[in-house]
């Protein structure tokens, strides 16, 4: 991937957007920000054209956005529960395009008995009778976090990073990794942009907000998610905007961000975005071993890495129309990303990596469609189809060994596995969702949700064939059905569920256990189900809780085996759990004061496991099996505060018990569990917890600006590495504990149009270990740009 | 020398007793030596994948009592595999992942490192010989696999001599060398080998041993058989071959995972002070009656065979064992005493004041050492190890 390539089309996007905006034909609009008296954006006022069936309600800036198609005179009126009401008249010409601001002083003798108040939309989904996490990222747009680092901070959420910017990692929710949490863009798998799209090198400025569903996931989001999903939302405002940053940083890290929309007069829509990641990661690892030939030993020094380069983008653009007859939203998009990385270390900073290099590509191409009342009223489509091929390269091909000081020996080994390998995966895919959802009444809604996911799997060693001899093909259809209730007066919800996984697997040939080859497909079905409630005890105070019976189906490789190394068991089950959430959540607003609190208890019985198993102990063949069963059951807390536009603090803590319920190991018939049965599953955080606190002010820079100073501490308990019970105390190994302080300063002038940001990570340069023996970056400045307009 | 031991415990017991009768009695009992590393350890394996860690925990019996790894033993997961070099006290290993060729040691529920030096030589150690008590010879293939290299350790400093073998080239249709048993006698140090495709094609059918004058490492010829197949096993994991007491040199193969189809099994012998595979030796499992995939010496003319027993079906626990007379080349005594193993990458067995100290996977039932008298020719149950192992791995002698 070559990056300069990248910031030219961008660039190309960025001047074809500006170029729109100079030649279209502007209809009557009229917008603007409604602040409070301390000059803070107010969300959820309600904006009414009197006479008219127009109106809206502000964004979660305090943003509006009326669309008048007749001009004349009229009377806007504003209102919000906690403000007193607003009207102003207004004379609107053909074409004009009004910008009006309005400041609401707050109602006091309101306030004193009512604690209702605008809602933002992430303060309505944590409101949701799902367990979730709503992550509002509109506070960490003038940060250099990449999504991970923000869900980092919530709670239930745990991100292992193996290094720097573009490492691998491992994300947790509820004590469940790997492949049970899947990771939605709008609805649809992330994977479909390309293995290059993550959490790790995505900006926050390219979400507008996050929902962490926390084992019990909606019907919509369709996929076998065993245990929760991450569901990224990007603006869906239909306002024209731009939001392009910049930052440089410490390790010659560098990361751009471009992000707009532009609606010209007919409703036809161009969005675009587009990232760029780059890094040399060269920090510097602590007390590293190296061999000294003259004391004859190794001894510890300080290294920069030297080999971690990491370079990554991503570039989509959609053109579309809305508000149109036949479709309330139709778009087509097409989407590249590519990543370039060079890997430093193997699972242990002692193995360490000077030439294995792994890139990738994807191309994606889509169509979205979106219609509410469809044929009746109340029947609302949404539509969405995809394809997209996915290729990534993983080259050992060196004859070197790499030593931490950068010096080589030649061998005749390579670095990974001995044998030299240049490991092609390439992933067609097709996937298409169809969500088709009807309100038949206030208290009753049903929504359906199918979605149909076919993957193509090759994987081979370009060095011995140039295709892979036996590709694995995926089918997965997955049909999802649920309804809900709002009763007594919506202060009840209650979401029924029920899904249909349908798995088709096929391989043209797979090795069975005895070494022959032989054709293979399977298919198969499960059903799972679950039930979502709230009820809200007081409009702000409300309990909920939730049950899924959940599945993560299994995948061709894991069925059939690779072919050589790995063989097949076609006797594989999916992996399974139960997952249970009850929770209680409070909101309380006095003057200035907000508060909202939320607490939950969880539980989670996961069985069959599927992981590689060496299939006798020193042959060359290993083979997936269901090997093992966790219970895990925890309670997490979180406390937001906030005064005025002046404070705000959260905190949050997580404890999660994971349990080995696995009492008999695979094949063993002996009658005697196995030793480790109900003992603490080892290497996984189960204690941690995050503190944020920021304080701002307006206007200290000139007018129109805001100065704003975040702290945040980020604290995980230690852990063992293996069984605490097994082996003797002083020889264990441990991950310690984690102490992690990021200080940030920004000054944003014009309203939010230019932002100033200086941050530092880590700004004690502790020790940091998500994992055994793999250090983090220490100490790292960066200073980021950002212009932002609508 | 168990005997003895417990004698000792209780004369020991009796010096009180013996001081409080007579103050004058005799000279007093000398103060016995501190020996602080345990005489044998045993290697142990629990949790699923991903969480399996392998334990060592020392003992020093193995006659009775048990041992539980609650609180005691080291961790060796991360540090080296189970597939490891030991002698006088020490384990030796080459971690390719590190790079590092690391000499540990057991002792005080502590597996640490006594020396360990960058090395690189060979992409994995696929066989050993011990020289003399002190230097240590190791053969595996290049990266590419097509070269047989080797290097001569000196196990006090961790100094070697690298080198490649002149061994012959690889045949057209076969890509890799395949190693795995070698022995020193004589002056000679007999290397043997197999070819192999790409798995899952068969190997090729063939057993070659090739003879290296250790002085000056000149490949001197390859000896060959068709009866069999392949290197035997790497003794890292469980025996093979070895060097009897009158000299003679035997090399058993191992073809479970050769893809041959009617795979035979064999035993071969080089008679002392020759350099000829011994043509009138021919033990294989048509003469044997089983495929084997272990050889353990035990003394005298006998051996422990490690085999599959065909009978079973629907299990892992297939291999089964049996003491066999190395002369006659035939099974004298089945052990069904003892558990079929669930896999025979085992390091089985120890050898002791005649008698065979062996673990193995049973499919039910509690984990013990099985002691076999050789004499007697009778088994039984020693130490038990207490709680649910997935998997004991091998059995040590440290002292």
């Amino acid at each position: 991937m070559q990056s300069g390539k990248f910031i030219r089309y961008i660039l190309l996007v960025n001047l074809f957007i500006w170029s729109c905006a100079g030649h279209a034909q502007t209809p009557i609009t009229i917008s603007g920000i409604v602040l409070n008296e301390d000059g803070a954006s107010i969300p959820g006022v309600t904006l009414v054209l009197k006479g008219t069936s127009i109106g809206t309600q502000t964004d979660s800036d305090g943003y509006y956005q009326l669309n008048i198609l007749k001009p004349g005179n009229y009377t806007l009126s504003l209102s919000s529960v906690g403000h007193i009401a607003q009207s102003k008249a207004v004379t609107l010409k053909s074409g004009q395009h009004l910008k009006s601001d309005f400041t609401l002083k707050s109602d006091t003798r309101n306030i004193d008995e009512i604690t209702v108040h605008g809602k933002t939309e992430t303060q309505e989904v944590r409101e949701q009778a799902f367990t979730v996490n709503a992550i509002e990222t509109k506070r960490f747009a003038n940060t250099t976090s990449d999504l991970n680092q923000v869900l980092n901070k919530t709670a239930g959420i745990r991100v292992r990073e193996e290094g720097g910017v573009g490492s691998d990692f491992n994300f947790s929710i509820n004590g469940l990794s790997g492949k049970a949490v899947k990771f939605f863009l709008d609805g649809v798998p992330l994977e479909l942009m390309g293995s290059t799209m993550s959490l790790n090198n995505i900006p926050v400025n390219l979400a507008e907000r996050m929902e962490v569903y926390k084992g019990v996931v909606p019907v919509s989001l369709g996929s076998d998610a065993l245990g929760g999903a991450v569901n990224i939302i990007t603006n869906q405002n239909i306002n024209n905007y731009l939001d392009a940053s910049y930052s440089i940083g410490s390790f010659n890290t560098h990361r751009l961000a471009l992000n707009g929309q532009y609606s010209t007069a007919k409703g036809l829509i161009i969005k675009a975005s587009a990232f760029a990641n780059y890094s040399d990661n060269n920090y510097i690892m602590r007390g590293m071993e190296i061999w000294d030939e003259a004391q004859y030993k190794y001894v510890n020094k300080d290294f920069r890495r030297f080999h971690d380069q990491y370079k990554s983008a991503m570039g989509q653009v959609e053109l579309g129309v809305i508000n149109k007859k036949w479709a309330d939203l139709f778009f087509a998009g097409f989407s590249y990303s590519g990543t370039d990385q060079d890997i430093q270390t193997g699972t242990r900073q002692d193995v360490v990596y000077g030439a294995v290099t792994k890139n990738g590509h994807a191309y994606n191409g889509s169509l979205r469609y979106k219609k509410d009342n469809l044929f009746v009223k109340g029947l609302n489509a949404n539509l969405f189809a995809s394809r997209s091929v996915d290729n990534y390269v993983v080259t050992d091909t060196s004859s070197y060994k790499y030593y931490w000081d950068g010096s080589r020996v030649k061998t005749s080994l390579a670095e990974i596995s001995g044998t030299k390998t240049i490991t092609n995966i390439n992933r067609p895919r097709t996937f298409a969702r169809a969500n088709v959802g009807y309100q038949l009444s206030a208290a009753h809604s049903f929504n359906v949700n199918y979605t149909f996911d076919h993957i193509k799997n090759e994987t081979y060693d370009e060095l011995l064939t140039d295709h892979a001899d036996i590709p694995g093909i995926l089918s997965k259809n997955i049909v999802g059905a649920a309804y809900q209730q709002n009763l007594l007066k919506d202060r009840l919800t209650n979401t029924l569920f029920g899904k249909f996984y349908g798995l088709s697997v096929q391989q043209s040939r797979y090795v069975s256990a005895s070494g022959e080859y032989a054709k293979a497909n399977d298919s198969q079905t499960y059903q799972g189900y679950g039930i979502a409630s709230r009820f809200k005890i007081l409009p702000d105070l409300g309990i909920k809780a939730s049950f899924e019976k959940a599945y993560r189906l299994q995948e061709v490789g894991e069925m059939f085996g690779n072919g050589y190394t790995v063989i097949a068991n076609p006797d594989l089950k999916p992996e399974s759990s139960k997952n249970v959430n009850i929770g209680a959540f409070y909101g309380f607003a006095v003057n200035k004061h907000k508060l909202f609190i939320e607490g939950s208890w969880f539980y989670r019985n996961a069985n069959d496991f599927i992981y590689s198993v060496v299939y006798k102990s020193n042959s060359s063949v290993s083979r997936y099996e269901n090997t093992s069963k966790v219970k895990v059951t925890g309670l997490e807390g979180d406390i937001k505060y906030n005064y005025g536009d002046l404070l705000y603090f959260n905190t949050n803590i997580s404890y999660q018990n994971a349990i080995n319920n696995t009492r008999y190991s695979v094949g063993s018939t002996s009658g005697v569990p196995e030793a480790t049965y109900l003992n603490k599953i080892p290497n996984q955080p189960w204690l941690f917890g995050n503190a944020d606190l920021s304080i701002g002010r307006n206007n200290i820079l000139g007018k129109a600006s805001r100065m704003q100073l975040n702290l945040s501490t980020q604290y995980v308990h230690w852990f063992y590495l293996t069984w605490e019970a097994y082996g003797s105390k002083a020889g264990k190994s441990t991950i310690p504990d984690q102490y992690i302080h990021n200080a940030s300063i920004s000054n944003s002038w014009n309203n939010g149009r230019y932002n100033l940001s200086l941050e530092c990570r880590n700004f004690t340069n502790n020790l940091a270990f998500d994992n055994f023996r793999l250090q983090k970056p220490g100490r790292a400045f960066s200073v980021k740009m950002r212009y932002f307009l609508r | 020398m168990f005997k003895k031991f417990k004698l000792y415990i209780i004369l020991m017991a009796l010096v009180p007793f013996l001081n409080s009768c007579s103050s004058d009695d005799s000279e007093p009992t000398p103060a016995p030596v501190v020996e602080t590393q345990e005489k044998y350890t045993v290697w142990l394996q629990i949790g699923s994948w991903p969480n399996t860690t392998q334990y060592i925990l020392g003992t020093n019996s193995l006659t009775e009592g048990s041992i539980d790894l609650t609180g005691h033993g080291a961790e060796v997961t991360g540090k080296s595999a189970y597939g490891i070099i030991t002698k006088g006290g020490f384990y030796y290993y080459y971690n390719t992942t590190t790079g590092r060729f690391s000499k540990f040691k057991y002792e005080k529920e502590l597996y640490s490192t006594v020396l360990e030096v960058p090395y690189t030589h060979l992409a994995d150690v696929s066989g050993f010989t011990w020289i003399n008590d002190k230097t240590l010879f190791v053969i595996g293939t290049n990266g590419d696999q097509n070269k047989i290299q080797y290097s001569v350790i000196d196990t006090e400093t961790l100094k070697m001599t690298n080198g490649v073998l002149d061994a012959p080239a690889i045949p057209v249709g076969y890509n890799y060398f395949n190693l795995g048993n070698i022995e020193y006698t004589n002056g000679k140090v007999f290397v043997q080998f197999g070819y192999t495709g790409v798995w899952p094609n068969p190997w090729e059918n063939k057993s070659y041993i090739g003879v290296v004058d250790y002085a000056s490492m000149k490949y001197e010829k390859t000896l060959e058989s068709s009866t069999s197949a392949g290197p035997g096993t790497n003794k890292l994991w469980l025996s093979s071959s070895f060097v009897d007491e009158s000299g003679n040199t035997y090399f058993a193969t191992n073809v479970e995972w050769s893809s041959i189809k009617d795979r035979k099994s064999a035993i071969y012998r080089i008679k002392k002070g020759t350099t000829e595979i011994d043509a009138s030796y021919t033990v294989n499992n048509t003469s044997i009656g089983y495929e084997g995939v272990g050889l353990w010496y035990i003394g005298g003319t006998k051996a422990i065979y490690k085999y599959i027993d065909p009978a079973i079906t629907g299990s892992t626990h297939i291999y089964a064992f049996a003491v066999m007379d190395l002369e006659t080349g035939k099974i004298v005594r089945k052990l069904p005493e003892i558990p079929y193993d669930g896999d025979a990458y085992i390091q089985n067995i120890i050898v002791e004041d005649g008698k065979v100290y062996m673990i193995t996977n049973a499919e039910t039932g509690k984990d013990y050492v099985y002691i076999y008298d050789i004499a007697a020719q009778k088994v039984k149950t020693g130490m038990e190890m207490i709680g649910g192992y997935d998997w004991v791995l091998r059995l040590d002698k440290m002292r």
